[in-house]
């Protein structure tokens, strides 16, 4: 019996090859687009994985002020660690854009290339893919980068790379703004010779041995360097400004020093002297009392020093002579000068000795000093700038980040609409069964099983459905994978990847679809196999095979059409879920599309400012003309993505930004980017992470700005100073309305607005493909599934039409009856469809892009909704035409076929 | 004459598959009559009955219903002569098994031009307190009635009757033929009624015997039998 019945299989096929081949089309349509994205996204995921392996992507990275010497490199390495240098400096190219120069790589994010061989010899280099496409770059080319000419010798990709952006703040990578270079050893140090030393990039990557990222961070951080070393003059500006204090100081206890040495010398020099003032004066006494003897030598009278006072006293008293009183008094004189030379001396000796030790008590006092300023003012400082683990870097392994949310969500998807067309299917099969009932009846009646007949009917759909998965499988692999892939291949880095075939995705592929079908088909037909023989030959409608209610109205179309929906309400349903899912695919490419605009619209005119300079080392006063402003990046968690959220303090009359943050260390302003995102209201208490510092911050909602670029919060810039201990006048920002004569060397970067409006267009161009595929596969689910729904309600409906065609019934008659209630079905399908598909899309759509930070503004405007359901209703309007025709073909004798 | 056939000859397939189902019938009836065609299976008479109701076309001939001829009448015009001038009654009622019984005959009241009370209707025809049930929810009998109720709301003209009874028992089939010899005579619809029951023949004015896809006999019934009198249904 099964023999004859596999024989009905290709009959029917044939009697019904346009419908089982829209089917057929539809799944095949289905699987292509599931095998499309979900193999995309595998290719890109295990794509990267391999390249990651093979060309040896760092563990993480690290960046310092210094080159590490031999001696710190050798105790980093210690454990096996890998570490190697990719020193890097950003050249302009003639058109303004951006080329990051490095050395060959040689252990580390190995370059692989697509294209040529490596830079050998100087004038030699190979370019990032990106760049090249953007700018028509081939082999043999030259590029001009720094005023220097490149042949391009190879085109390839870096696996530390693999988002081509400048600064990690970057939210999107303009390939035509940004790129890399990697030339030899000695053409990078020629070049470097050439170029602004500041500008180099002392950054080194690492693969860890038997050790750990925080272990080694520790290692690194303990490196300590002098500031002194450091070249950099604008860096030495800061260091010198951070360190006055410590100067002043010392100067001051230097100066003391050498005071009082001078001190000591000058005291020590004069005491070196009094001897020879205590001779003089001796002499001096000496020769006034020779002089005297000398006069007094006519009364024998011979005075000396011991003598004198007594002897002239004694002679005076005898003569009152004035001439010896005159002469004791010179004489007394002499004695007291005498006797204050001697005193002095003994002073300044004393001096000398004193000041001395006054020298030898300030040098005491500046050793001290030293070691008190060592302590407080720290000479040295950390050569580390920044730690960044390959974990923590979305420049690394971005596609693959990116597309894995594709590749559930095509998962998820591809069951969805499988089980969707199944249940399409299984409409048919089920119109089939009740076409067939009687012979059901008659074969059960012979002794046929009930799973005989399951077997029968289940195995068309399930066919189809394999024959549409194979083919779709074989198509997506060998189409749609790469056609999908040019998406991220248009936007990362990335080499070219072989296509795979993950076994999952191939079982998933193949047998889902008619599992799906199976089941799906099984759970309809079982009941209605499940009537008896005779009730099934009889063609009997049991009373409950149709919802019995009453209806008021008067009006026999309206009721007749009521009566009819509710009749093919399995039909209708279909037709409903299928509206859904379309409508759902449609909107999730309009909220793509609208999402995108939104972003470079609001982003062009949420900018204020025509110039951003960024500070890497920041100036003590802000430039004329500019506002100035502290600039700091945090991070949020978003689905396990981590988003970087910019912090920037204001003062409270900056007219670039629309935001008035209050005083006070936590509270904050946030943009409209973090509210559409997670729903932040004011008062809340928001936190986010400095990962670097391993610290949190909170803060206290204070106001929402209008201000859609990126995650962004706005401080007091006095308050931001505060909690993130910089000085009082300390900014890294400053914004401008026009362009500032500020050195280069002191800048990180200047992002004008023509920048950013292109940074902001770039998804618009990239989204496109995507979004023009969306919107058609919705377009096409939609249409196919509603014209087999309103096909099979007339084929279902054929002996009724037959019978009022016999009763004299007019074709626009009939059409009021048959087709006209699918208005309804499709008008109210749509009213509810649409808001009910945006809703649920506009809800799962934040996990599309939770690894981009930026607004999420996803309403339509009305006419968008006016334009969707107007398309809704012109598609329905055209399949109703063309639906005519089958109407007209029912000929009113095929109600005398059933004769039974 | 209300209904003239002449010469109709109807084929179908070609070549090997050629099979000429009337050879040239030609027969008529008048107004107010009651007609009987009898045949075995495969005579003719169910393809005459749809050629008279313009459910399918004869490949010559002449079919005039009311003075009008509808050999070569276009599909629209076909449809329009159904709806003006036509009741069917089928061997399977042909309910829409959606619609209660009220709305079936509304499916025919909707497209009449001079509709009969529906309320009266339903009472000559036992249907009144059935009128809100599904066709699933009557017995045969009842379908059947459903099914002459909604062929007479439009007053149609002529009534054709495919096997009316051919699906019902004895005692309904009865009802039946009862039911319609009373709307004959309340309505003076004329009634064409294919039918294998030879006893039917006994109660209508006209008999038409065909065989071979020819007019082997026809006659007046001169001493007709009350349905309800009617034996062997």
């Amino acid at each position: 019996m099964n023999k004859v019945l596999r024989k009905r299989l290709l009959r029917d096929l044939r009697a019904n090859i346009g419908r089982y081949l829209a089917l057929f089309l539809l799944f095949v349509m289905g699987i292509f687009l599931v095998i499309s994205i979900v193999g995309s996204s595998e290719m890109i995921i295990q794509g990267t994985e391999n390249q990651k392996s093979k060309n040896r992507v760092e563990d993480g990275q690290f960046t310092v002020f210094l080159p590490l010497c031999d001696d710190d490199l050798s105790a980093l390495t210690t454990d096996g660690t890998q570490i190697e240098p990719m020193f890097s400096l950003d050249l302009k190219a003639d058109d303004h854009s951006t080329l990051r120069l490095f050395r060959n790589r040689n252990s580390i994010d190995l370059i692989q290339l697509d294209d040529g061989v490596l830079a050998a010899q100087d004038g030699e280099a190979v370019i990032e893919k990106g760049y090249a496409e953007a700018h028509a770059i081939r082999i043999g080319s030259t590029v001009t980068a720094g005023g220097i000419s490149f042949r391009i010798t190879g085109i390839g990709s870096v696996p530390d790379y693999d988002m081509c952006i400048a600064k990690f703040s970057d939210t999107a990578v303009e390939r035509t703004a940004f790129g890399l270079l990697f030339v030899t050893g000695p053409q990078y140090d020629a070049v470097k010779e050439h170029a602004d030393l500041n500008a180099e990039e002392y950054t080194y990557a690492y693969r860890l041995g038997n050790t750990t990222d925080d272990a080694l961070k520790e290692k690194i951080k303990q490196i300590k360097i002098d500031p002194e070393q450091i070249e950099n003059r604008y860096f030495r500006e800061t260091i010198d400004d951070l360190l006055k204090d410590r100067r002043d100081m010392e100067n001051g206890i230097n100066d003391l020093k050498d005071g009082a040495e001078d001190l000591a010398e000058g005291l020590d020099e004069l005491r070196s002297h009094n001897q020879d003032l205590h001779d003089a004066a001796d002499a001096l006494f000496a020769q006034y009392l020779a002089q005297a003897n000398q006069t007094l030598a006519s009364q024998k009278i011979v005075l000396t020093e011991e003598n004198y006072v007594d002897t002239l006293e004694a002679l005076i008293a005898a003569t009152h002579s004035s001439d010896l009183a005159a002469l004791k008094s010179s004489l007394d004189e002499l004695a007291e000068f005498r006797q204050g030379i001697y005193d002095y001396t003994d002073g300044a000796a004393s001096a000398a000795d004193g000041s001395a030790e006054l020298a030898d008590g300030v040098g005491e006092l500046q050793d001290n000093m030293d070691e008190l300023l060592d302590e407080v003012f720290d000479m040295e400082i950390e050569n580390l700038t920044s730690f960044v683990k390959a974990e923590d870097n979305i420049r690394i392994a971005a596609a693959a980040g990116d597309v894995i949310m594709d590749k559930n969500a095509g998962l998820v998807a591809g069951i969805i609409i499988l089980a969707l067309f199944a249940y399409v299917l299984s409409v048919f099969v089920v119109h089939q069964i009740e076409q067939e009932q009687s012979v059901i009846g008659a074969l059960y009646a012979l002794g046929v099983k009930k799973k005989d007949l399951m077997l029968h009917y289940i195995t068309m759909p399930t066919l189809v459905a394999f024959c549409a998965a194979v083919v779709g499988a074989v198509l997506g692999f060998a189409f749609g994978v790469e056609s999908q892939a040019q998406d991220s291949y248009a936007y990362f880095s990335l080499p070219v990847f072989d296509v795979i075939y993950p076994p999952y995705l191939v079982i998933y592929a193949l047998v889902l679809p008619p599992l799906i079908s199976a089941i799906v088909n099984a759970i309809v037909i079982n009941q209605k196999l499940s009537r008896t023989a005779l009730s099934l030959m009889k063609n009997e409608q049991s009373a409950g095979s149709y919802r019995q209610f009453s209806l008021k109205t008067k009006s026999f179309p309206t009721l007749f059409a009521i009566r009819q929906l509710v009749r093919e309400s399995r039909s209708a349903m279909a037709m409903m879920a299928g509206m859904f899912v379309s409508i759902m695919v449609i909107i999730m490419g309009l909220d793509c599309y609208v999402m995108c605009n939104a972003v470079k619209r609001d982003t062009i005119n949420d900018t204020k400012y025509a110039y951003q300079y960024l500070y890497k080392y920041p100036d003590k006063t802000p430039p004329q003309d500019g506002e100035a402003a502290y600039i700091k990046t945090l991070s949020t968690d978003c689905m396990g993505y981590t988003l970087d959220v910019t912090v920037i303090g204001i003062d409270s009359d900056n007219p670039y930004f629309d935001a008035k943050p209050e005083k006070g260390k936590n509270k904050a302003v946030i943009n409209s980017s973090l509210v559409e995102r997670f729903g932040y209201q004011i008062g809340d208490r928001v936190t986010f992470s400095d990962y670097a510092a391993d610290t949190e911050y909170s803060f206290t909602v204070t106001g929402i700005s209008q201000y859609s670029v990126g995650f962004t919060i706005f401080m007091d810039i006095d308050s931001m100073r505060e909690l993130f201990g910089q000085e009082d006048d300390y900014f890294n920002v400053v914004y401008s309305d026009k362009a500032l004569d500020i050195d280069e060397g002191r800048l990180y970067s200047v992002t004008t607005k023509d920048d950013i409006a292109r940074s902001a267009s770039v998804f618009v161009k990239l989204m496109f493909s995507l979004v023009a595929t969306l919107i058609a596969a919705g377009a096409v689910i939609f249409c196919v599934v509603m014209y087999l729904m309103m096909g099979v309600m007339i084929d279902r409906a054929a002996s009724g039409i037959s019978l009022i065609k016999i009763f004299g019934y007019r074709p626009k008659e009939i059409r009021s009856l048959y087709l006209n209630g699918n208005l309804l079905i499709v008008a109210v399908g749509a009213l509810v469809s649409v808001p009910l598909a945006k809703a649920l899309m506009d809800a799962i759509y934040p996990s599309f892009i939770c690894n981009v930070p930026c607004s999420m503004k996803l309403n339509f405007p009305w006419q968008l909704y006016v334009i969707l359901f107007a398309a809704i209703l012109l598609i329905y309007f055209v399949i109703n035409r063309l639906l005519i025709g089958k109407i007209n073909r029912i000929s009113p004798a095929e109600i005398l076929k059933n004769r039974e | 004459m209300y209904l003239q056939v002449k010469d109709v000859k109807k084929s179908y397939g070609k070549d090997t598959s050629y099979v000429q189902v009337l050879k040239g019938i030609s027969t008529g009836l008048e107004r107010g009559q009651m007609c009987v065609i009898q045949g075995t299976s495969g005579s003719g008479k169910s393809t005459l009955l749809n050629c008279i109701g313009g459910l399918d076309t004869m490949d010559s001939g002449s079919i005039i219903v009311d003075g009008k001829e509808i050999f070569g009448l276009k599909p629209a015009a076909l449809s329009d002569y159904r709806r003006d001038n036509l009741g069917f009654i089928f061997q399977f009622y042909n309910l829409v098994p959606n619609l209660t019984v009220r709305e079936n005959i509304q499916i025919c009241q909707h497209i009449a031009e001079d509709p009969l009370d529906m309320d009266e209707l339903l009472e000559t025809l036992g249907l009144t307190e059935h009128q809100n049930k599904f066709p699933a929810q009557l017995s045969g009998g009842q379908q059947q009635r459903c099914a002459i109720a909604r062929a007479l709301i439009k007053n149609p003209k002529l009534l054709l009757c495919d096997e009316p009874t051919g699906a019902l028992d004895s005692k309904t089939s009865r009802d039946i033929l009862i039911l319609l010899e009373a709307i004959n005579a309340k309505y003076g619809t004329t009634m064409l009624i294919v039918t294998h029951n030879n006893s039917i023949k006994n109660m209508v004015h006209k008999v038409i015997i065909i065989k071979d896809g020819l007019v082997k006999k026809e006659y007046l019934n001169e001493t007709r039998t009350p349905a309800a009198e009617l034996e062997d249904l």
